[in-house]
């Protein structure tokens, strides 16, 4: 992915963001003296996670929007605000394309990328480096991992290629949708979880508002991994920008393995 | 033997016997998932289809039409609208009180229509006046479902329209089957009522069934034994249409004893559809109302065609 | 069940309306046990209003109705409906049952006090009193017009209450039809129940009832025997035609004439 880089980077004070997980690094990470403009997306409760300065200019991707607000730097993800972002560019904006993360490695592409951009930021060196950290402590053993399943709205687990699985191998765990040979996403009814016996049962997200889509964790037949503590909930914000939860998650991940394998 | 194709259908192959031997308490996996999952999912059929049978036969037993059922008066939408917005954007809901509201949805829904319809209205105008409301409430629930905080919430649309039995436990058949019973007891009570309609307003009046008393029990049995159906498993259609059809003539043409059978058979014919769902592998789950609305609509088309020999509609 | 006792009819100032218009006005008319009356008038006079009023179908607006001593008010439904079978004029069944099923359909109120073999033997009876026993197992969609007029007679007579209403049951009957439906209803008369009828019908009126209520614009104008009621002056005013009032052979003649 080329980035535009103008020179050497000073602080900008002026940025703009065309995407969801941009936003909410910028919020999280950067002074909001220097944010001009998020999407509007990171208005609705649902995805906000870091406080929403009211100076703010909540943008819909439009280039029109952004040229009154005089950015000096404009983020953006690998897909969507396209248009805008190539009109923006056409424009003489300076524009960063900042790649999505899909696994692991590609999240640490991804922090470098922001850094790159940004320059100097406290809050995003310290991810890197936790989340280095992390990663440079060895797996555990592989034949004594608990197995486990990841059980999301709808009946859908994740399997391999997924930023989720790697995140459970990583953390010591076997797969245990992987080792039935699902790839990416598929399908798990209740039966399944039943039948896979699994020692951490996953939820992902849904924990706040009601939806069919999270019956399945609801039944009752699922009472006792919740009483027996055995089950971990992944945070909404890893499915739409993992750079914001990946390094607690990894860390959570691996305190309950411990926790686990500790029990007789 | 319905009861045990579906015992044996899932993703999962279990040792039934062996499940079954295991009992209750036991804690093998194969007892966990006859009991807990497969179990309570076909006792749900079984009740929800039964509800659905009897419902329908009453609504023509009371229309005086075979071609009325309670999904086509508005009964079903609004107590899908109520269930929605209990669910969506209640914050507490404690057991009981969402089929109760599910309940009052379905009377008022059906108080709409009565009113849009008129006093002493004709089964067709009040068909007609069913079809309005109807498409009101469908429009309300897609409204409510736009603006529910929940993020899956206009996705859920489909499972309000087309029903499912998945993923539902023992906690939702207890839920809904004390207020099936009650509507079930109403009906039995109005069986007499519904024969003396055969004859005519005036002549079931003349023979003791005057007053409000008599439709508001039937109207009230419909409601509950629907109401709490739809607030747990979607609206269902067609079997309130279907069923009570196939069961008349094996009835001797009795409204009465056409409310044992249409519930019987709406048990049945929902079992084996919830069957069917069970064992279709696919990305998507095979919705049920989906399943029941390909035996409904065929159906539908040849009562019309053959429909314009015989009875007036 | 035993023979229900007989029962006479009185109502006092009886009045109806619909839709803001009087439809019966202060009616007051009495029907003895054992007596065959006819409730006549032009159309529109209110004869269906009255029949439903005394059925119980309608209530009325104003005024009292007495079932023996007792007032109607103080009745409730179910015994109501044991002491009064009624005959609408029109009506057709929702369903395709047979002909027996429907005339059995008139012994609801009894419920289960008549047991199955009696319930039989009655709908059976019934349907020969109307002749109808040919097809009694047909369904009745598959029945002509009279044929189901007739079952319909059928199901009023099964219950053998007391009293029995019914708004022009010969309208659609054959001529032979309807001269053996008023026998059937003369039977009933004497032995001792309460008859009344609305009909169009002037000669069959006169020649097998015993009283005769002339309706018009929903007032009383006249009530006695159809001798004194059927007076050619007061036809000529009601109804606007000529007719004569005769005696032939002891029975009561009535014979219409030309248009005044």
């Amino acid at each position: 992915m080329p980035l535009l880089a103008s020179g050497p980077v000073s602080a900008q004070d002026r940025i703009a963001s065309l995407n969801l997980c941009m936003d909410q690094l910028l919020l999280q990470w950067v002074a909001p003296e220097r944010i001009v403009s998020v999407t509007w997306l990171s208005g609705e409760e649902y995805y906000r996670r870091a406080p929403l300065p009211e100076h703010l200019y909540l943008n819909r991707a439009q280039a029109e929007e952004l040229l009154p607000l005089k950015p000096d730097l404009v983020l953006t993800g690998q897909y969507g605000a396209q248009r805008a972002s190539q009109r923006l560019e056409q424009l003489g904006f300076p524009v960063v394309r900042i790649p999505d993360a899909y696994n692991l490695a590609q999240l640490q592409q991804q922090l470098a990328s922001l850094q790159q951009a940004l320059g100097e930021i406290p809050g995003l060196r310290q991810q890197q480096r936790e989340l280095k950290a992390l990663l440079d402590q060895t797996p555990e053993d592989g034949t004594r991992n608990p197995g486990a399943l990841i059980l999301s709205a709808n009946n859908i687990t994740y399997g391999d290629g997924m930023l989720e699985h790697e995140l459970l191998i990583r953390a010591g765990f076997t797969n245990l949708a992987a080792q039935q040979g699902i790839q990416q996403l598929g399908r798990v009814s209740l039966e399944q979880v039943i039948d896979a016996q699994p020692q951490l049962l996953v939820f992902y997200g849904g924990e706040q508002d009601f939806a069919i889509a999270h019956l399945a964790e609801r039944h009752p037949v699922l009472r006792e991994y919740i009483e027996t503590g055995r089950v971990y909930r992944l945070p909404q914000e890893l499915g739409f920008c993992p750079a914001l939860a990946a390094v607690d998650v990894l860390q959570q991940l691996m305190d309950k393995r411990k926790e686990i394998v500790g029990q007789p | 033997m319905a009861m045990l194709a579906a015992l044996s259908s899932g993703p999962v192959s279990i040792d039934l016997s062996a499940a079954i031997a295991g009992g209750w308490h036991s804690d093998s996996s194969d007892a966990v998932i006859l009991w807990q999952l497969r179990l309570p999912r076909a006792v749900l059929a079984i009740v929800v289809g039964a509800a659905l049978g009897l419902g329908g036969a009453a609504m023509q037993g009371m229309l005086r039409n075979p071609l009325a059922e309670p999904a086509l008066l508005g009964v079903s939408s609004g107590a899908a609208l109520a269930a929605i917005l209990v669910l969506y954007y209640g914050a507490a809901v404690s057991g009981y009180l969402l089929p109760l509201l599910a309940i009052a949805g379905a009377l008022l829904a059906v108080g709409s229509v009565w009113l849009l319809a008129g006093h002493g209205a004709s089964a067709s105008r009040l068909v007609l006046a069913g079809v309005a409301i109807n498409a009101f409430l469908s429009a309300l629930m897609a409204l409510a479902l736009n603006y529910a905080p929940s993020m899956f919430a206009m996705q859920e649309i489909v499972f309000w329209l087309l029903g499912s039995l998945a993923n539902r436990g023992w906690d939702q058949v207890l839920l809904a089957l004390p207020f099936v019973v009650i509507g079930t007891v109403f009906l039995f009570l109005s069986r007499n009522y519904l024969r003396a309609l055969s004859l005519g307003e005036a002549s079931a009046s003349s023979l003791g069934f005057s007053g409000r008393r008599y439709p508001l029990l039937v109207l009230f049995g419909i409601a509950f034994a629907v109401g709490a159906s739809v607030a747990v498993a979607g609206t269902i259609g067609f079997i309130g249409l279907v069923v009570p059809h196939l069961m008349r003539p094996l009835v001797g043409q009795d409204p009465g004893r056409l409310l044992w059978s249409s519930a019987l058979a709406g048990a049945l014919l929902l079992l084996l559809a919830d069957v069917l769902v069970l064992n279709t592998v696919g990305t998507q789950e095979l919705r049920i109302g989906a399943v029941t609305a390909f035996i409904g609509a065929p159906f539908f088309f040849w009562l019309i065609v053959s429909g314009r020999r015989e009875l007036n509609l | 069940m035993n023979r229900a006792q007989p029962l006479a009819i009185r109502c006092e100032n009886l009045s109806l309306s619909r839709n803001q218009r009087p439809v019966l006005d202060a009616i007051s008319c009495h029907f003895p046990a054992g007596e065959l009356a006819a409730v006549i008038g032009p159309n529109g006079a209110g004869k269906s209003s009255l029949l439903s009023c005394l059925a119980g179908i309608l209530p009325p607006a104003g005024g009292s109705l007495y079932l023996g001593d007792s007032p109607a008010a103080t009745v409730s439904a179910a015994k109501r409906a044991r002491l009064m079978g009624y005959l609408p004029q029109q009506e057709s069944p929702a369903w395709a049952m047979a002909a027996e099923d429907l005339v059995a359909l008139g012994l609801l109120p009894w419920g289960r006090s008549i047991e199955r073999a009696q319930r039989r033997q009655r709908v059976a009876h019934a349907l020969a009193e109307v002749d109808a026993a040919a097809f009694a197992r047909r369904p009745v969609t598959q029945l002509s017009g009279g044929e189901l007029r007739r079952v319909q007679l059928a199901r009023l007579l099964v219950g053998q209450a007391p009293v029995l209403i019914a708004d022009e049951p010969g309208a659609a009957l054959d001529i032979r039809h309807q001269l053996q439906l008023m026998q059937t209803f003369r039977r009933q008369a004497d032995s001792g129940k309460t008859v009344i009828l609305a009909v169009h019908d002037l000669p069959l009126a006169a020649r097998y009832c015993d009283r005769i209520l002339l309706l018009q614009d929903g007032r009383l104008r006249a009530q006695g025997t159809p001798e004194q009621v059927l007076t050619p002056a007061q036809v000529g005013d009601v109804y606007g035609i000529r007719s004569e009032f005769r005696w032939r052979d002891g029975r009561p003649e009535f014979v219409s004439g030309d248009l005044l």
